[in-house]
């Protein structure tokens, strides 16, 4: 079999169908700043919390892809120690770490606007894990479903994130990412 | 800050969303990894990048979406609402390189005030980095919130 039939297989019996729930935490005005800063995005939504009032929201809004962007638990994440050459943590005993992965794309319902101040829950499940032969070769792509909720229950965003992975790309490298 | 608030009335069918031009920076990639707690070495480290095949350190997935967005909200005003964005990522993306966001009106409801769109972001060459679509709401009067 080969490598990413491989991982298919793996994923599929460890993950597919199967529910993790975390928290994102606190949503905190800084950091959402920081990241429409980061990417040259200074509407006034995200900054000045009048403007946003009077114009139909609660308060300060996070940009829309903040949320799908951070994705991960509120933790303080892997030590220097789990981490591997590439920057990316050691990958866990089901996982890929003979593939590469990369950002396949994303599908985003906006449900709800989400607040600085809020605090964010995650409940996400892998929804698909198939291999299919690309014009690189094959890969394996994953899908997961993610619902953000705020505390209070309401539902925020469903976001279902698409991840490729596939042999790493100094093997081919005239590859998308 | 005052931004001109685009109504329902003011769309129609085929109409071109207003380009957004943008030319990430490695500052750029750098503050969105940082500020995101994404030690990919991919997207700083560009001896490393070039380790895995690539010729420069890669535009992060998300930065695309987050391009493509930007360009959306600024359609929709501070009124309006993005309700469902979808895109793939289907090219990389350099720091230096110019990406120009854009997108056509492909249905309106006046009733409902939804606008459903294609969007896409190119680069110089017209190479398409990231294809997708979207459903926005627009308000069909002023809101008098603050007005």
């Amino acid at each position: 079999m080969s490598a990413v039939g491989s991982a298919a297989s793996r994923w599929r019996e460890a993950y597919l169908g199967k529910t993790r729930r975390f928290d994102v935490g606190l949503i905190d005005a800084l950091w959402s700043q920081r990241y429409a800063v980061a990417v040259d995005d200074l509407d006034p939504l995200y900054f000045d919390d009048q403007y946003a009032r009077t114009h139909g929201y609660a308060g300060l809004v996070v940009p829309p892809n903040y949320l799908a962007t951070k994705r991960v638990a509120a933790m303080a994440g892997p030590t220097e120690g789990e981490m591997q050459g590439d920057g990316l943590p050691v990958p866990g005993p089901s996982n890929t770490p003979e593939l590469a992965a990369m950002g396949g794309g994303q599908e985003l319902v906006f449900h709800n606007p989400v607040y600085c101040g809020e605090f964010i829950r995650g409940e996400a499940t892998v929804i698909r894990a198939d291999e299919r032969d690309g014009r690189a070769g094959p890969m394996l792509i994953v899908e997961e479903e993610i619902n953000y909720r705020a505390d209070t229950g309401e539902l925020k965003l469903t976001l279902v994130q698409t991840t490729l992975y596939r042999v790493p790309p100094q093997a081919s490298p005239n590859d998308d990412n | 800050m005052t931004t001109e608030q685009r109504l329902i009335g003011d769309v129609g069918l085929g109409m071109a969303l207003p380009e957004l031009r943008k030319r990430p920076t490695a500052t750029m990639l750098f503050r969105f990894s940082a500020c995101t707690w994404n030690a990919h070495r991919i997207h700083y480290d560009r001896a490393y990048a070039q380790e895995e095949g690539h010729p420069d350190i890669l535009v992060q997935a998300t930065m695309h979406g987050a391009f493509l967005l930007q360009m959306l909200q600024a359609f929709v005003g501070p009124a309006g609402r993005i309700r469902r964005f979808r895109y793939s990522n289907r090219g990389k993306a350099l720091p230096g390189e110019t990406l120009v966001c854009g997108g056509v009106v492909t249905a309106v409801d006046a009733a409902t005030g939804e606008v459903s769109c294609d969007i896409w972001e190119a680069k110089g060459d017209g190479s398409i980095c990231a294809p997708g679509s979207a459903v926005l709401w627009l308000p069909s009067v002023y809101p008098d919130a603050g007005r």
